[in-house]
């Protein structure tokens, strides 16, 4: 197990170097002078010497390979640099900011994922065509054809501005993210459904369920025990990729109910042309992506008792 | 084409779109009143015979806005799915047809592409380029073409050993007809599925991007833009997100009717979402 874990990480390396140069790349592709951007930011007139010391002092001078070396040395010590909107704040810093409130909402988005839409899917499954079933079969359909953001709006209206129960926007407590998690769970939770209906409604065919029947086991552990467990197998990878895609998902909801996170550093930071906080954020979620796969990987072999043996 | 018609769901999603296209095309024909004309006088107005779904915060009719909105919501996402099936399809052929060398560079350029978030490569692509409907539309085709391509590569590799593919080379047909005669009608049916079933996902990533404002520009109609004005008066107006929301809702929910219906109908394997 120890040596698996190890080679995995080995394997990521070039995974995460691939990333970061991606990210510095995409940053070259800009069209404008990022020397020039950022003497307009602050007010300066871009003349001629005004952007040849600012090139010299941003480094631009150099060859290409040297500076992508300089710069992922600098990201090694975490210094991105500074936000070129405002030269006090550090990318590090606003980056370290805005994300606990990112996180936050993409952890409780999950759970909300998981404690929703693994009963519904069971359900759904062993009582298939009940009234629960075509309730949920509504529900799947319904909320992969809706829009997050209009959803965002609907439940802000009738939540928060209607009935006043929560409030419309703001991070400072845990019912600041009852709306928001909501929101952006839903989409999920009609995939999640869907899959592990589909996957148990696959898997109701097999031998090992008969024999267990046979032997006399009750319905509820044959259920979930053996059935939902096998089921679960092919739900796992795609929980991994779910939770990088929630944490990149959030900048839409994060920009309607306000919430200081890192998807709405990232659109403001857009607006404003402000790119090393974009080329951060890139670098950042590219290897969060990374990890997050890593770590499921190694879930899954060792919840696989077939993988975890052959080790 | 039997089996569509006895589809009564299916064959509702079909009339839905088709009426919301014939609108678009002939939008000004349909529409009542100029979308950019603003009557400062009539603002919120409710429903009435001169504007049937009631008016914005400018007074603008916003029945005539989401007629002109199908022309910026439907069609630039079928337009960018045409970009991207016609990369995807290139570079598909090529990949499954000619095999070799190139094959394995470009089926590994595509893993290390779709091994990226989609969301952050979109963000990373409006971000360098700016604001600006033309610039979601590259970083939709950017992201969406490699998935395409080794989607198509598998499906023209699948018939590379059929009979009458190798009895066409065998009597020195050239590559071109093959593929043009051969493998194109055959994948195409595969193709017109992944792409309906993908139009849902390309209208709500548009219009939600011209939410955020990073895509059509007001005060040009669009849906999602529409629903970003609406948000902005969400306490005094609510009914304002109605129309534009519940538009976007049933043209996608036609398209994963009709690509579900397509997909039961012509019974492909291998084309799961």
């Amino acid at each position: 197990m120890r040596n698996y874990v190890l080679k995995r990480l080995l394997f990521t390396l070039p995974m995460m170097l691939a990333i970061s140069f991606i990210a510095f790349v995409i940053i070259s592709f800009i069209p404008s002078d990022p020397a020039e951007v950022a003497l307009r930011v602050n007010e300066i007139i871009p003349t001629h010497e005004a952007v040849a010391s600012m090139r010299e002092s941003l480094g631009l001078n150099d060859p290409f390979l040297v500076r992508y070396v300089n710069w992922l040395y600098d990201c090694l010590r975490l210094d991105f640099g500074s936000s070129y909107i405002n030269h006090n704040r550090l990318v590090f810093d606003e980056i370290l900011r805005s994300l606990p409130a990112t996180l936050k909402l993409a952890l409780f988005s999950f759970i909300l994922v998981i404690v929703v839409s693994f009963p519904i899917g069971i359900l759904s499954a062993v009582f298939k065509d009940s009234i629960t079933d075509k309730v949920a079969r509504v529900f799947m359909f319904l909320f992969t054809a809706i829009p997050n953001y209009w959803l965002g709006l609907i439940l802000m209206w009738f939540f928060a501005i209607h009935f006043n129960l929560l409030p419309t926007s703001g991070a400072t407590s845990f019912v600041h993210y009852i709306l928001p998690a909501i929101t952006l769970s839903m989409t999920y939770v009609s995939t999640y459904i869907r899959l592990i209906r589909n996957s148990m409604l696959e898997n109701m065919q097999e031998n090992y369920l008969f024999y267990a029947r046979v032997r006399g086991i009750s319905e509820v552990v044959i259920v979930l025990k053996h059935l939902f467990t096998n089921s679960l197998q092919s739900t796992m990878n795609a929980l991994g990729m779910s939770f990088v895609q929630l944490i990149a998902g959030t900048f839409v909801i994060e920009n309607i109910f306000a919430i200081p996170g890192i998807g709405r550093l990232c659109i403001s930071a857009i607006f404003n042309r402000d790119y090393p906080i974009i080329q951060a954020y890139i670098l950042m979620m590219g290897l969060l992506f990374v990890f997050c796969n890593l770590f499921i990987d190694i879930i899954q072999t060792y919840l696989d008792p077939k993988q975890r043996r052959s080790m | 084409m039997k089996r569509l018609l006895s589809d009564k769901l299916a064959i509702l999603a079909l009339s839905i779109l088709v009426t919301v296209m014939i609108m678009g095309l002939f939008a000004p024909f349909f529409s009542l009143h100029d979308p950019l004309e603003q009557n400062i006088a009539f603002k919120f107005a409710g429903m009435s015979w001169e504007y049937p779904l009631g008016t914005d915060h400018l007074g603008r009719c916003i029945y005539s806005r989401l007629i002109f909105g199908i022309r910026n919501t439907v069609f630039l996402a079928m337009l960018t799915m045409v970009c991207t099936i016609g990369i995807g399809v290139v570079v598909g052929v090529i990949s499954g047809y000619y095999k070799g060398v190139v094959d394995e560079m470009m089926m590994r350029f595509c893993d290390v592409m779709l091994s990226f978030p989609s969301q952050v490569m979109i963000l990373a692509i409006v971000g360098v380029l700016g604001v600006g409907i033309e610039n979601i539309i590259l970083a939709n085709i950017v992201i969406k073409w490699t998935w395409y391509a080794r989607m198509i590569r598998g499906m023209v590799a699948g018939y590379n050993y059929k009979n009458y593919v190798l009895y066409a080379k065998t009597i020195g047909k050239s590559d071109r007809f093959i593929i043009s005669r051969h493998l194109l009608p055959n994948i195409f049916s595969e193709i017109i599925i992944l792409a309906t079933l993908d139009m849902g996902w390309v209208i709500i990533n548009i219009s939600t991007l011209s939410f955020l404002g990073l895509g059509i520009q007001p005060p040009f109609p669009e849906w999602g833009a529409m629903l970003s004005e609406a948000k902005n008066v969400l306490m005094s107006n609510p009914s304002q997100m109605m129309a534009p929301g519940v538009a976007i809702l049933v043209v996608v929910a036609s398209f994963n009717i009709l690509g579900d219906a397509l997909r039961d109908m012509l019974d492909v394997k291998g084309v799961v979402k």
